[in-house]
């Protein structure tokens, strides 16, 4: 009987002692991708609202894989749902959109709670929406990816006339089957307005002077794109041009506003390439 | 796969049957089923709308149990269908399947079991897996477990697997890995010198580790994280202490903004109980303690450790309004409970006696500072904070003073009466920012008129007094049953006396109803029963784990059977 305490007490600790990790400092660390062309960015869409007490939090974790990997990472805030509703004389931002409340219904995003953020619309067992927490480890798992199409997004905006071109073109680096769409979006940056939050590292429960980034202002081309092939899908090299003309609302402010641009598989809305581009330099 | 399984455990439950009428004769199965259907209509007044509904006009829970046992071998399953989960019930619960499936061999020297299962060790504090279907909870873990006991008194258990995620199957690094010891000792048993001892002493200590592959950029991520915990339970007399101490080492997540502090847990109670008088005192201090098996996650999912509320748990409408949630973060709380019965024959207590149960429990933040001079506290990817351990903070999450009177009145008459005082942080508890602590008076009576052997009436009344949130309550419900198989309900909730109040910036939330009315029918082990009418917002709390309720409108029905 002793024999077998003794030896269940020495298997105990040895188990123990080899399945603790104990970090030291610096617990963060530094450094991201290569920006190289030729490998898939990242969209990350966050789902947020003014209301939402732990969105300016997820906003930062969004902020810091931007930080990490810089332009490979494209950021977009969603406004949706009850936590974007305005409210004067607190709330006067109404920061929601046509598409992004479909996309919020599509993806199921306000049933589930804000905040939550959806990576390059890739989905397991049908759920496209993670938790903050699980960003950046999502993003980490297909930044290094090779790219499929390679985007090239030209924009050109004239200040008097407020009149903005875009153009489009993808290309196809490898053949692909299946239909495929391309989605074009304006996004606004710095948009100041009342939120809500719980994280005092960021500031108190009601921030007056809240800065939005990267808000989502509305779609060029539709909630769900247009479609660039059909379902034969295109062979290597093929080049699909798209243009579209616009003037941009006279609210926004041109040099916080860009262009985002997006190539998705109609089946399944994975995006395989995405772009930014400021319409003022 | 699952389907397969689940026909060979027919055709293999079924060969017994055939073949083996000695086999057959010692066996046994058992089982249960639960059908919750809801059926949804609009009803603007509650802001029901069509496209709140968004045309899912009926949502559906459903479970079946079966466990079939032979001798020592038992093996079980569980069907469980949400299509689609009823209203409140988190959306990724939608889809049906066998979630739950184990066999077990179970012998006084060893219990094996393989498959699914459920386990606790000790208060829980650092692992505790189970199923809550009022909450649509479930943290199953998958995988083996072993109970050995090589001696009397002493209990060795080990577990080795995976946590249910909804229906999202285990894959490599899709979640962590927990791996489990415990052990304890009953010094009564396994001492013979102590057997007849009046000090009894029950010892524990347990360890969990999970795995979870560290495959995130921003920061160096233990892949490994161990909790420890150790507890002993002592009994003389009238009198019992427990208490347990559990430990955490640096786990960084998504619920504690990833900050790298060790947890701590203490849970203790000391209690005395005789004739007619019980006393309990129980003390908790809980600091960084969200222990889950995927750190990126937060809500209810996933969790291995669990954190005992110490508060009166209320079954009214009005006192249940506003429940305590947990906080895994951080918080220090006792509660002190006293229960006596007046004798019968005396001046209070007439008759038959009456029942007296005064409960007062206080929930408190802990005291956090700054970890250095130049870190804020949570600042993600530091030390977080330090926290003292005997310190309180000012911050008042909950506190709930409550008196109850059970009086037997008559051969046919009795009557329950209670007080409450409340106060409750809801923006911390349930997350509205901007709103005031709820400051609460809640009272009501329950009254029981037995008309006959077969016949009852039971009547309540609640009234909530409040200036915060939605304002006033009061509710209302009579309920007749002929016993054993039939009952009637007509209740309803009034909010009123919200017109002055300003709900931040939410428009002003106009008095309303929620009238229902209900029937149920039960027979043998089989219970039916249909509601119609109101369901008030509101939040359902279960061992301190919440869920929100929105409001409905509707029919719903209920079916449970069990065999």
């Amino acid at each position: 009987m002793r024999r077998f305490l003794q030896l269940s007490v020495v298997l105990f600790a040895l188990s123990w002692i080899s399945s603790c990790d104990k970090i030291e400092p610096p617990y963060i660390q530094s450094g991201g991708g290569t920006g190289d062309n030729l490998t898939r960015k990242v969209l990350l869409e966050d789902y947020t609202g003014q209301r939402c007490v732990n969105c300016p939090a997820a906003a930062k974790v969004a902020h810091d894989i931007q930080e990490l990997y810089g332009p490979k990472v494209v950021l977009m805030g969603i406004h949706t749902g009850f936590f974007a509703l305005p409210g004067p004389p607190v709330f006067m931002l109404d920061l929601r959109t046509e598409a992004g409340e479909a996309w919020d219904n599509h993806f199921g995003i306000s049933t589930a709670g804000h905040p939550k953020g959806i990576i390059n619309r890739t989905s397991k067992g049908g759920v496209y929406f993670l938790s903050p927490g699980e960003w950046s480890t999502a993003t980490a798992a297909i930044i290094d990816d090779k790219a499929d199409i390679k985007i090239n997004l030209l924009t050109d905006y004239d200040e008097n006339s407020r009149q903005l071109n875009i153009s489009v073109s993808s290309t196809f680096l490898r053949t692909l089957g299946g239909a495929y769409t391309v989605q074009v979006c304006l996004v606004e940056d710095s948009l100041v307005g009342t939120q809500f939050n719980n994280d005092a590292t960021i500031g108190p429960a009601v921030i007056e002077n809240y800065v939005h980034r990267h808000v989502l202002r509305g779609t060029v081309n539709g909630i769900w794109g247009e479609s660039l092939t059909d379902e034969s899908g295109a062979v290597v090299g093929t080049i699909v041009d798209k243009t579209y003309e616009m003037n941009l609302n006279a609210d926004w402010k041109a040099q916080h506003v860009s262009v985002v641009a997006w190539v998705q598989r109609a089946s399944n809305l994975e995006l395989l390439q995405v772009e930014e581009v400021h319409i003022l330099p | 796969m699952k389907q397969l399984y689940f026909l060979v455990f027919v055709l293999v439950l079924s060969s017994f049957n055939v073949f083996g009428q000695g086999i057959s004769d010692q066996s046994r199965i058992n089982g249960s089923f639960q059908i919750d259907g809801q059926f949804y209509r609009p009803d603007d007044a509650i802001g029901i709308t069509d496209s709140v509904i968004a045309g899912r006009k009926v949502g559906l829970n459903g479970f079946g149990n079966i466990t079939y046992t032979l001798g020592s071998f038992t093996a079980g399953l569980r069907y469980e269908a949400y299509l689609s989960p009823i209203s409140g019930f988190d959306p990724a619960q939608e889809g049906n399947g066998f979630p739950f499936m184990y066999v077990a061999y179970n012998s006084e020297l060893i219990s094996v079991t393989a498959g699914n299962f459920y386990e606790q060790f000790g208060n829980g504090l650092i692992l505790r897996s189970y199923e809550e279907w009022t909450l649509g909870y479930d943290n199953a873990l998958s995988g083996i477990k072993v109970v050995y006991r090589p001696y009397k008194g002493i209990s060795l258990k080990g577990i080795y697997g995976s946590q249910r995620y909804y229906w999202e199957k285990f894959e490599r690094n899709s979640r962590g890995i927990v791996r489990g010891l415990d052990a304890e000792i009953d010094l009564n048993e396994t001492v013979n010198s102590l057997s007849g001892s009046n000090l009894r002493v029950i010892v524990g200590a347990s360890a969990v580790s999970k795995y979870q592959r560290d495959g995130d950029p921003l920061y160096h991520l233990p892949e490994n994280v161990g909790a420890f915990a150790g507890r002993i339970n002592l009994g003389a007399g009238k009198f019992n202490f427990m208490t347990e101490y559990a430990h955490k080492i640096n786990d960084p997540s998504a619920m504690n903004n990833f900050i790298y502090k060790n947890g701590h847990a203490m849970l203790s109670s000391l209690s005395y109980s005789q004739k007619g008088l019980g006393v309990v005192l129980q003390l908790k201090r809980v600091d960084n303690m969200s222990f889950k098996s995927d750190r990126g996650v937060s809500g209810n999912v996933l969790d291995i450790g669990f954190v005992p509320p110490i508060n009166r748990t209320h079954s009214y409408s009005l006192t249940a309004r506003y429940p305590y949630a947990t906080q895994p973060n951080g918080e220090m709380g006792f509660q002190l409970q006293v229960n006596y019965k007046i004798p019968k024959g005396s001046l209070l207590g007439g008759k038959y006696g009456t029942g007296i149960a005064v409960n007062f429990s206080q929930v408190n933040d802990i005291e956090r500072n700054p970890a250095n001079d130049t870190t804020p506290v949570y600042k993600s990817g530091t030390m977080g904070y330090k926290s003292d351990f005997i310190k309180v903070s000012d911050h008042v999450f909950f506190r709930d003073f409550n008196i109850e009177l059970d009086k037997k009145l008559s051969n046919s008459w009795k009557a329950v009466f209670q007080y409450m005082n409340q106060y409750f942080d809801i923006e911390t508890l349930q997350g509205k920012t901007n709103y005031e602590p709820i400051k609460a008076h809640i009272a009501l009576a329950d009254v029981t008129w037995r008309m006959s052997s077969m016949r009852s009436l039971r009547m309540e009344l609640q009234g909530m007094w409040t200036q915060q949130d939605k304002g006033n309550w009061t509710a209302a419900m009579v309920e007749f049953a002929i016993s054993p198989r039939w009952f009637f309900a007509i209740a309803d909730q009034y909010n009123f006396g919200n017109e002055k109040i300003s709900l931040g910036n939410e428009k002003i939330i106009k008095p309303n109803h929620y009238y229902t009315g209900s029937f149920g029918y039960t027979r043998e082990a089989t219970r039916l029963a249909f509601t119609f009418g109101r369901q008030a917002e509101g939040v359902i709390c279960v061992g301190g784990v919440c869920r929100q309720v929105p409001a409905s409108s509707g029919l719903s029905i209920s079916l449970t059977t069990n065999f």
